[in-house]
């Protein structure tokens, strides 16, 4: 039955008129003609008990011929045995993806989904399988489908209700297309195993955010039978923007932090303040100003003195979502190295004078170089120890056996080999190199060949910076090299003989440089590359110590083993503290942004987590950009609504072979004829009585 | 010869009727059934004067007035034979042919007049009425004129009693037939304008119109010195509204229509209507205007009767003299 029928049937009402109009025309007798009606008002009908039993053949006449046109617009038709039953209609697979990314933290948008979730829950109709997925950055099964479909309500969206009362939005990006591709694959494979076709839906719920990852859908073809639905959720005041601290650039002469702000595109907001932001600051106060239009982005300084050097993130305000407000970053503070220098020189021509004037006190770190003379111990105390031991002439056997067990407790040492009595006084340590007799030198020698994937030249790897041929050294100690698998060769002078290798000793490492840097031996101290150079070595001997110390949420951060017997915890931004095995190498739960602390022995380490910057891109996303990449937009009939098409199909065809109407439209007309010849015989009968009467 | 005044005329027939009123009179119905007005006319005058004493054919003689010599064309009973005689020359006598009395009958043949209730309509009535006039006065010998209207003036023939004329009224009232809308304004006037001496103007109509003018051209005519009588013809149904049933009431003049239910209507009709013959009533009563209501079911020998005592009061209380009791001049014939 269409709307059509009900509206037709609703025509029906239309009998009325012919039994209003009987009630209310109250027909004249006849015509009385009169002289003058100056005196005469006109009377109203009135409705009398006379008028109701006039003409009542007529009036039955005229209702039928009404009623049997509304019957033949109604369509009617017989129903036939075979029908079909509810029974007999295919069930639904809804698959409910929920977004739990950092964006649904913004405003209402949370409860909103939620609700509409409730909403399609209670909607859930007899013979429907519901799931509940979540996902952000990767898609979790919160509940299951089952493997048969339930024949009866079914207990899923009570149990789906009480699921996603646990549920919460989470700090991780937003990967829709793996989610999408994800839940449909589980759906495709539904469907496959299934002999009865069933219909397949996905019912997505989330903010449709411009950030959403979508390439992995362009991997999938996506199966025809299921089918996506969209249920967005959205704010009022979309206005949102996110400022990102940036990395320093080598070529950026000031070293203020720059800071870049990005607002997205739908922002109704112009106006921004960005500052530096502690405990014991009020917030927005010293912040910098940045007028950024919507979908554009602008990099301003935001200068870092006084008390904001303590400060731990940057505060973005004048937007409506806080949620991405916060960039966090380590504080800074200046790092203490212990340098032990075992070497007699004083001189400023010596090696410490440039090692001394390299390693400067900068506000991030401060290097103390230990002297040692060859009576003098190593210090060995756990709180003593220096990061970094640099060996610039002859050591005594207690200090070679110091040395050696810093060494294999994870200590960095770099050898100078200033002259022929360094390599063996280290002993054991450099039995693989033998001092060979230096030949008769008349010319200089350069680096001619350089690994610069090892760490220490890494930085140098850009052609700019490649190039070595400036740095002449004059003199250095030629040695034949073993093989020794814990030795790996940096690099050759020009000559092929080795100029500077690491080797591992247990836990540590040992970097021999052939010659000096001081002026006597070579130019390498007065080049431009010395610097880098022992910050690289610096960088080797900071044990501990993560890769980087900026990570965004869900990375995975790698750890450095830690000693036998060491205990180590992470302590979260919540304030919640984790405990890292020995074995782990790397650490997974960054869930949240701010700063995290590795609790290491006595040392503490720490690294920011910061959201991902997708995340903040909270423009809508196109709903285009899911069907170009093929993803089939729409809604599956329910069983019910399948039930009435099918129904609806059947009884058109049904009435279109019957077409009963024809005979109903017949018989109209029949009865139109009959009311006219009556009507027309009353008329007669009336007019030929008033002419007697007259 | 003695000639005699039509008051006193009056007067005269007055008095012999005054006692018969109630008696036995002409049935309106049967009387409508002779098909010559001028016989319908004369039945009723001549009913009406049977046992006089005096009878009105006596009445007046013709004035002698001069002698003048015959001339080819002259109509040849009015020789002198005497004095061919005598002279040997041809003479026809000189008469003095109108009457004191010219009286002007004003017929309204609007369609309204077309209604009726009864077997004849009220325009049958009313030139009955008229003819009974013409022939009453014609007997009295006084001139009579006469002019039909509807919303036109029709037909008009001068005051005047000449042997024939009578005829030719009564011509002239059976050939008139119905006109279309009221308009008494226009005959009015053109009375008022061409009758330059006094007399008596006899309006019948039914004033079934708006009355708006009614008093200024009454009362032009008044100044002039006229006499005015206005015979004013209703039909039965008109006066009382006794319809039973509910049906379209179609205006013989506009040809509108409207749905009535009497039951309802004719108590506002009666008010209305009593209104109408109020504010008439005002006027005549105020210009010293005889008003006679008839209803077409009264015998015309009591029109003639009440135009006579009408007459008759007015010949002995003078005009301007507002003595017509509009209740019992009303009352005498509807």
């Amino acid at each position: 039955m269409s709307v059509l029928f009900w509206m037709f049937l609703g025509g029906a009402a239309a009998v009325a008129f012919p039994l209003i109009f009987h009630l209310i025309r109250r027909t004249p007798r006849g015509k009385q003609t009169f002289s003058s009606l100056m005196f005469l008002a006109p009377t109203t009908p009135k409705l009398t008990r006379r008028s109701r039993l006039d003409d009542l053949l007529l009036l039955l006449l005229r209702a039928a011929v009404i009623l049997l046109l509304v019957a033949a617009y109604m369509r009617p038709y017989w129903r036939t045995a075979g029908d079909i039953s509810l029974g007999d209609i295919r069930g639904r697979r809804i698959a409910i993806l929920l977004d739990t990314s950092a964006s649904m933290r913004r405003g209402d948008l949370w409860p909103q989904a939620i609700e509409q979730i409730e909403q399609l829950l209670s909607e859930a109709q007899p013979g429907d399988d519901i799931a509940l997925y979540t996902f952000d950055q990767k898609v979790h099964t919160i509940v299951a489908f089952d493997k048969e479909l339930p024949i009866e309500g079914g207990q899923k969206p009570a149990l789906v209700r009480g699921k996603l009362a646990e549920l919460a939005p989470s700090w991780y990006e937003t990967d829709l297309g793996s989610a999408l591709v994800t839940v449909a694959e589980a759906l495709d494979e539904i469907g496959d195993d299934e002999a009865a076709s069933e219909a397949l839906q996905i019912v997505l719920v989330n903010d449709l955010q411009g950030g959403s990852r979508l390439s992995a859908l362009d991997a999938l073809e996506w199966p025809a039978h299921v089918h996506v639905d969209i249920q967005s959720v959205s704010l009022a005041d979309n206005s949102n923007a996110h400022a990102q601290l940036l990395a320093a650039s080598e070529e950026e002469e000031s070293d203020e932090p720059r800071v870049r702000v990005v607002n997205a595109a739908d922002s109704q907001v112009e106006q921004f303040t960005v500052s530096w932001a502690t405990d014991a600051l009020r917030e927005g106060e010293g912040g910098v100003s940045f007028y950024v239009p919507p979908g554009q982005s602008r990099v301003l300084s935001v200068p870092r003195t006084g008390a904001t050097l303590a400060a731990s993130r940057l505060q973005l305000h004048g937007d409506a979502s806080v949620f991405d407000n916060a960039w966090y970053v380590l504080p800074l503070r200046q790092q203490q190295f212990r340098l032990a220098y075992l070497g007699e020189d004083t001189d400023a021509n010596g090696p410490r004078h440039f090692l001394q004037a390299a390693l400067a006190e900068t506000p991030q770190r401060r290097v103390e170089i230990q002297q040692l003379s060859a009576n003098d111990n190593l210090p060995n105390a756990p709180g003593d120890l220096p990061q970094l031991v640099v060996i610039a002439g002859p050591v005594s056997q207690q200090q070679r056996t110091a040395v050696d067990s810093y060494l294999q407790a994870g200590g960095v040492a770099f050898v100078l080999l200033t002259n022929s009595e360094v390599a063996p006084s280290l002993g054991e340590l450099l039995a693989y190199a033998q001092p060979t007799e230096p030949g008769e030198e008349s010319d200089y020698r350069m680096l001619g060949e350089i690994d610069f994937t090892h760490p220490l030249f890494a930085p140098f790897a850009n052609p700019r910076y490649n190039d070595f041929t400036s740095i002449r050294f004059w003199r250095h100690q030629p040695v034949a090299l073993q093989d020794d698998p814990s030795v790996q060769l940096v690099a050759r002078f020009d000559n092929d003989d080795p100029a500077l290798w690491e080797q591992q000793v247990g836990q540590g490492k040992l970097f021999v440089l052939t010659s000096g840097w001081q002026p006597a031996d070579s130019q390498l101290a007065v080049s431009n590359k010395f610097v880098p150079l022992l910050e690289g070595v610096l960088e080797q001997s900071t044990r501990g110590e993560f890769e980087e110390t900026s990570y965004r949420v869900g990375d995975s951060v790698p750890l450095l083993a830690s000693g036998v017997g060491e205990k180590r915890s992470m302590k979260k931004p919540d304030g919640s503290t984790t405990p890292i095995p020995s074995s782990a190498r790397a650490f997974e739960d960054t869930d949240q942004p701010g700063v995290y602390t590795l609790a290491s022995g006595g040392s503490e380490q720490s690294f920011v987590v910061n959201l991902a910057s997708s995340e903040s891109d909270t423009a809508p996303l196109d709903f285009e950009q899911l069907e170009q990449r093929g993803v089939n937009l729409g809604t599956q009939a329910s069983r019910q609504d399948e039930f009435d098409r099918l129904r609806q199909l059947r009884d058109t065809e049904l009435e279109s072979r019957q077409k009963l109407w024809k005979w109903f439209v017949v018989a109209a007309l029949v009865f139109v004829g009959f009311e006219m010849c009556l009507s027309g015989w009353r008329a007669r009968q009336s007019t030929q009585a008033s002419g007697e009467a007259a | 010869m003695s000639a005699t005044t039509p008051a006193q005329n009056a007067q005269r027939t007055a008095d012999s009727v005054g006692g018969r009123r109630g008696a036995s009179l002409v049935d309106p119905d049967s009387l409508m059934q002779i098909k010559n007005l001028e016989l319908r006319a004369k039945a009723v005058v001549e009913g009406f004067l049977t046992g006089l004493h005096r009878s009105p054919y006596h009445g007046f003689s013709v004035e002698f007035s001069e002698y003048r010599q015959y001339s080819p064309g002259d109509d040849p009973r009015y020789l002198d034979w005497r004095l061919y005689a005598r002279s040997d020359r041809y003479y026809v006598k000189r008469f003095e042919d109108e009457t004191n009395l010219r009286c002007w009958l004003l017929v309204d043949l609007s369609r309204s007049m077309g209604y009726s209730s009864l077997s004849y309509t009220k325009a049958q009535y009313a030139k009955t009425a008229a003819a009974t006039l013409a022939y009453f006065l014609s007997l009295q010998r006084d001139g009579v004129g006469l002019l039909t209207f509807d919303e036109t003036i029709t037909e008009i023939l001068p005051a005047r009693y000449r042997p024939g004329h009578l005829h030719r009224i009564m011509m002239c009232l059976e050939r008139s037939t119905g006109g279309k809308a009221t308009d008494i304004d226009a005959p009015l006037e053109r009375i008022a304008a061409a009758v330059r001496k006094r007399g008596l103007i006899v309006l019948i109509s039914d004033l079934l119109a708006p009355i708006d003018t009614l008093q200024r051209n009454l009362g032009y005519l008044r100044s002039r010195g006229h006499e005015v009588v206005l015979l004013r013809v209703l039909d039965p149904s008109e006066l009382n509204f006794e319809f039973s049933d509910a049906a379209m009431f179609h205006d013989i003049e506009t040809g509108r229509e409207l749905y009535i239910d009497p039951e309802s209507a004719r108590e506002s009709y009666l008010q209305k209507f009593n209104e109408h013959a109020a504010a008439i009533e005002q006027v005549c009563s105020g210009l010293g205007i005889d008003h006679i209501r008839v209803s077409t079911d009264t015998p015309l020998d009591l029109i003639l009767f009440d135009f006579l005592q009408a007459r008759l009061r007015r010949g002995t209380t003078g005009v301007g003299r507002h003595a017509t009791n509009p209740s019992s001049s009303g009352k005498g014939t509807a």
